[in-house]
Parts: structure tokens; sequence; C-alpha cells
């Protein structure tokens, strides 16, 4: 038998960090590797078409772009929530109910003026968004209701309600569960670079506003202060529950923005694909970039590189569609196993 | 009349899926472990379990493969939690997502496909006659009669051995229990492996037994129901019994609600597990009482800090 000892790093520089992370991020690759060889494609040529369907071309890295804006989204909810130590496991849902009150609005509200109109739907979805995760909020506070699960389970109870005006008031002429085209008032201009939308300069710019909310504001202090110790926090006089809320509102508005931006920038209309698993996509983004604002950017397009890597494999080799959701998990499990390197020389040893 | 009694046959052939489930997480979180990829391990199970059915065309094959890749599912994540000590929270949600996607991805030669076995209603002599109760509980396949007394045997093991002390005490107090000779980190790794056996088992159930086809993501959630459940227990499985068939009994009533002529959005309906899940929590929670909880639960062990 062997055994594992662990003696604590005294120091961890950033370029051995960055070896492991590269090296996890290798071994998830290789049995990636694996699992399309089972399927009968050479794994290698599946890579390459991978890298090249991404980034090889105008088109590839233009669509790449546009799976990261959602991504960025959904990754800046779910990792200013990790901020505060909270789990958001619902950025899905979110997503979901931000892009269902965008499109009430365009179906039920009127065409106002272009910029006004998508002023309006921005915020409207923002706040479909963080209606939606206020519930999570509110048990947690007032019951302890564990936010993992409570986050979760109302993902299929939005979904669910997106189903219920899709199937319902909102299908099609053909009777198909997806809304008419919404008019152009509604839609987000592209940036003149495929279907890149503006979509992207909101999510960048939230991205600069967190960044100094966080590290250069107050409420940012209280943020982390909250997230990194409860105790330090009450001492501070930080009302704890006053701050969860608020963390809360500002995740589920972000995950509703990744709504928007799906319906009015990409789709022209609310259906049941609009996501590929966004919401859950953000959770592996934020949790690789620490949280961190920027690197979340890294890390969205790192994933939709994926994203769209394995689309591409799923039409040219037919793949099952479920190959990029095997590789963003290999990849969280490679880089979760690899924390324990970066802080601790590990040693197998002969023992009992 | 009638109609009560189909909901209520129905609620325990329900009920079973996340019972199965419920106790394998009850094992592995006494353990101190907890694994958030109950809903992997399930869709993991269905789909072996009925691959295995479809193509061997036995049925004890298809319930011991899908014990199997469950167990192999709970050792990745013991391997991952334990041994590389990572965050059980993010470890629990790579599982899920693995087991969603790997089961999507080998499963699409198997949609649309349906079994030519599959498991047998044994009337149970005698108790079957009895008029109402027969009827409803003892008219099922074997798996449901032995989810009847998995929680009677889990409780015995907790409570009446060795193994069930060392068990409990590895939540507790890891470190205290290892001073005093428990072997901490094996336990913890059985208990989560043998926790991801009864899932795989709950998702072989659900396939190959209950609704006897496969589905990409087939579990529809029921993976975190369980987690949920779990805690409505107390993390005691007899109380896991009447969290999960209760639980079988409100969703059938809920799906059925349209039968007592009580106005509803049929498709609104596909909601109400969730929603009533959630109610459970918060009756849990108001209730107060959670005196089972593990102490260590979620906490990694490290056992060189004793030092």
């Amino acid at each position: 038998m062997f055994k594992i000892k662990l003696e604590q790093k005294e120091r961890v520089s950033k370029r051995e960090e960055l070896i492991i992370t590269l090296s996890a991020i290798g071994i998830a690759f290789v049995l990636s590797g694996v699992f399309i060889a089972l399927n009968g494609v050479n794994p290698f040529v599946a890579l390459w078409k991978v890298i090249t369907s991404a980034l090889g071309s105008p088109y590839g890295i233009s669509e790449t772009l546009v799976k990261s804006i959602p991504l960025i989204f959904t990754g800046l909810a779910v990792g200013i929530a990790l901020n505060s130590k909270l789990w958001n496991i619902g950025a899905e849902g979110q997503l979901f109910f931000g892009a269902t009150f965008a499109t009430a609005f365009v179906i039920y509200g009127p065409v106002l003026p272009k910029p006004l109109e998508l002023t309006v739907l921005v915020i409207i979805g923002a706040i479909g968004g963080a209606l939606w995760a206020a519930i999570p909020a509110l048990l947690k506070i007032k019951f302890k209701m564990n936010e993992v699960i409570s986050t979760l389970l109302l993902n299929y109870v939005a979904i669910n309600i997106a189903d219920y005006f899709l199937f319902g008031p909102w299908k099609g002429k053909d009777n198909f569960p997806y809304t008419p085209e919404f008019p152009i008032e509604a839609k987000f201009n592209r940036i003149g670079f495929g279907r890149v939308h503006i979509g992207l300069f909101i999510a960048l710019v939230l991205v600069v506003l967190l960044f100094i909310m966080l590290y250069h504001t107050k409420t940012g202090y209280k943020l982390r202060l909250a997230g990194s110790s409860l105790k330090a926090a009450k001492y501070a006089g930080i009302n704890i529950k006053k701050t969860m809320f608020l963390v809360f509102l500002i995740s589920g508005a972000l995950a509703g923005l990744a709504g928007v931006s799906q319906v009015c920038g990409v789709e022209y209309k609310l259906h049941q694909q609009i996501s590929t698993g966004y919401g859950y996509t953000g959770i592996i983004v934020a949790w690789l970039a620490r949280s961190n604002p920027f690197i979340i950017v890294i890390f969205a397009v790192f994933l939709s590189i994926l994203l769209k890597g394995a689309d591409s494999l799923q039409i040219a080799m037919r793949l099952p569609a479920a190959v990029g959701i095997v590789m963003q998990a290999l990849i969280l499990f490679a880089i979760l196993g690899s924390e324990l390197f970066k802080n601790y020389n590990v040693k197998l040893i002969r023992g009992k | 009349m009638n109609d009560l009694i189909t909901i209520l046959y129905a609620a325990i052939a329900s009920g079973t899926i996340i019972l199965y489930a419920t106790i394998g997480e009850i094992i592995t979180e006494r353990s101190g472990i907890l694994n958030l990829g109950v809903e992997g391990i399930m869709l993991m199970g269905a789909f072996f379990g009925f691959y295995l059915a479809y193509t061997t065309e036995s049925l004890l094959l298809a319930i011991v493969g899908a014990a199997v890749i469950g167990g192999l599912m709970g050792l990745i994540h013991a391997f991952m939690t334990i041994t590389l000590q990572a965050n059980q929270v993010v470890s629990g949600l790579a599982l899920t997502m693995f087991g969603t996607g790997a089961s999507a991805f080998f499963g699409v030669s198997m949609v649309g496909k349906t079994l030519r076995t599959s498991f047998e209603v044994i009337p149970i002599p005698i108790l079957s006659k009895i008029p109402v109760l027969g009827e409803i509980l003892f008219n099922h396949n074997i798996l449901v009669y032995f989810a009847f007394i998995l929680p009677l045997i889990v409780w015995f093991v907790f409570n009446r051995t060795r193994w069930g002390l060392a068990l409990r005490s590895s939540g507790e107090e890891p470190l205290s229990s290892e001073i005093m000779g428990i072997k901490v980190i094996k336990v913890r790794y059985i208990a989560t492996i043998v926790g991801g056996i009864f899932i795989g088992i709950s998702g072989a159930y659900l396939s190959v037994a209950y609704s006897r086809l496969w589905v990409e993501g087939m579990t529809a959630g029921r993976g975190w129901i369980t987690i949920a459940l779990v805690i409505f227990a107390n993390w005691n499985p007899l109380i896991a019994y009447g969290g999960a068939y209760l639980f079988g009994g409100l969703t059938q009533l809920g799906l059925n609600l349209q039968k007592f002529n009580i106005p509803f959005p049929i498709i609104l309906l596909k909601s109400i597990p969730y929603v009533f899940t959630l109610l459970f929590l918060l009756f849990i929670s108001l209730k107060g009482k959670r005196s089972n909880l593990p102490k260590a639960l979620g906490e990694s062990y490290f056992r060189e800090s004793r030092g």
C-alpha cells in the first residue's frame, strides 16, 4: 500500500500555479479524448477540430464570442455570490426568468424608440432575474434554507414557467413553442463582426463596474468581508442578512441579463433552447476564475471555445451533443483535483 | 376511491425511486461527506441499467451493473474530496455534470428503445388480499419490496453495529474518532461508494422498472429532491420512508389534480415536485429540529493536521 504525504508549501509561485492549471487542462483533454475514442472517432482529429472550428476562422471566432457573452453574465452572476461564499446554482433559471420578463414586455408592452426600448428590456430582464433570485435569498435569510438546493430546484420551476407561456399564450402560429420574432426595436445591434452583438459591451462594462464595486467601494468591502468571515463581518457591524439579500439580487439580475442578451441579441425570440446550460457553465467559469471579474472574461472565452468546438464535433463528426458537457465536467474535475498540488508537495510513500 | 388507490399505489412506486437514493445519500452524509452528485449518479445508473437490460435481457445484470457504476461514481467523489481534499460542493456539482453529460453521450443509442424484459409484479400471498392496503402495498415488483426493508437494515447497521458507530462518529468528530482507532478515511471512502451504489440502483429502478425507457436527463431533478429529503428525514433512514412515500403521494396527488376537477394549467403541474420539495424544507426549517446533522458534514478532513 502507498500512502500520500502532504507537505505545505511555503510559497506558491504564480508560474508554478499556472503550470499546474495548464497540466490539469491537459489531463482533462486526454480524458475527453478517451470518451471521444470510445465513440469511434480519432481524438486527435476531434481536438484539432475543436480548436480550428472555434479559432481557425473569423466566423469561428465570432461564433465563439457570441457564446462567451451569456457566459460572462452568468459567470459574473455566480462569481459575485461566490465572493460572499454563497452558491447561486440557479443562474440557469434566472436566465430564463429574465428572458421571459423581457419577452413579456416585447409582446405586451408598447414599441418604444429603439434606444429606449432596449434600455427598458435590459432593466426588465435584470429585474426578472433578480426577482427569481430573491426567492432563495428570502428562504435562506428567513428560514436558513440551503441555497444550493433551493436555487437549483427553482431552475426547473422557472423553465417550466417559460414553457407555460411558450406552449400557451405565446406559442407560434404553427403551434410550435416559440414566440414571434421580435421587432427591430427590440433587437440588439450587431457590432460588425459576425453575430457578435452589443451585449458584449454591456457585459464588459459590467465586468469593470463590478471590479470597481468589489475592490474599491465600501459596499464591495462589505460583500467580501461577509464572504471571508461571518464573525469579522458582524464585528465590523455589517448587516449580514441585508448584504446576503443584496448579493442575491445583483447575482440574479446579472443572470437575467444573460437571458435578455440571448433573446434580444442572438435568437430574436423566446424558445426552449435559448440557453445550452449557460447558467451551469457559469458556475465553472466563476469557480475557475476565483470570482475575479476580469479572469471571468478569460474563462468565459475559454469555455465558449469548448462549446463552439463541441457544436462542430456534433455536426461534423456526429458525436452526441453531450460531448460538450462531458468535457466541461472533466475540466472542472481536473482543475479541482489539481488545487491540492498548488498548496502542497504531494509525495507517495510506502506505508503499511 | 379507486382513483385514490391508484394514486397511492403510484405514490409507493414513484417514492421507491427516491427512497433508494435517499438511503444512499444518508449513508454517505452520515460519514461526513456531502455528495451533491446524486442527480448525475442516478442518471448513470438509469442509463447503464437500461443499456444492460436491453442488451443482455438480464434484469439482475442491469441492477448489478447500475450498482457498480454508481459505486464507481461514488469512488470518484471520494477520491476527489478525501484524497485530493477538493471542495465537496464543487466536486458534487462536477459529478452531476459528468453524469448528466456521460449518460446522454452514451445514451443516444438507447433513445426510443423498448425493453423486452421487465420486473414482474409479484403479489405477496395473503397480504395482497387485504382490501385497499394490500392493493396499495403488496402488489409490486421485487425492487419495491426490497426498498421496504432497506431502511430497516440501514437503521440497524447505523445504531446496532460497530460499523454504524464508526460511520456516525466519522461524520461527527473525525479527529477524535481517529484517536479512538477508527480509520476515518477508509470509513468515508466506503460510505461514499456504498451510497453511490444505492443511488445507482435508484436510477436503474427508474429506467428499467418504473418508466421502462431511457430518456436523456430523465431523472428530472430527483437527485436534488433526494438531497432535500435527506434533510427532511433528519439523516434518519426510518424517517426516509415517510419522506419518500409522502413526497411520492403528494406529487401523484398534484399530478392528478384535474381528476378532482381542480382547474390548474396542466403544463405547470410539472413544477409540483420542486415546489413540494421547497415546502418540505420550509416545514423542517420551521420545526427547527435538525439534530442528526453530521457536525463535520462537508468539511475536508486533514489527517496530517493533527500533527
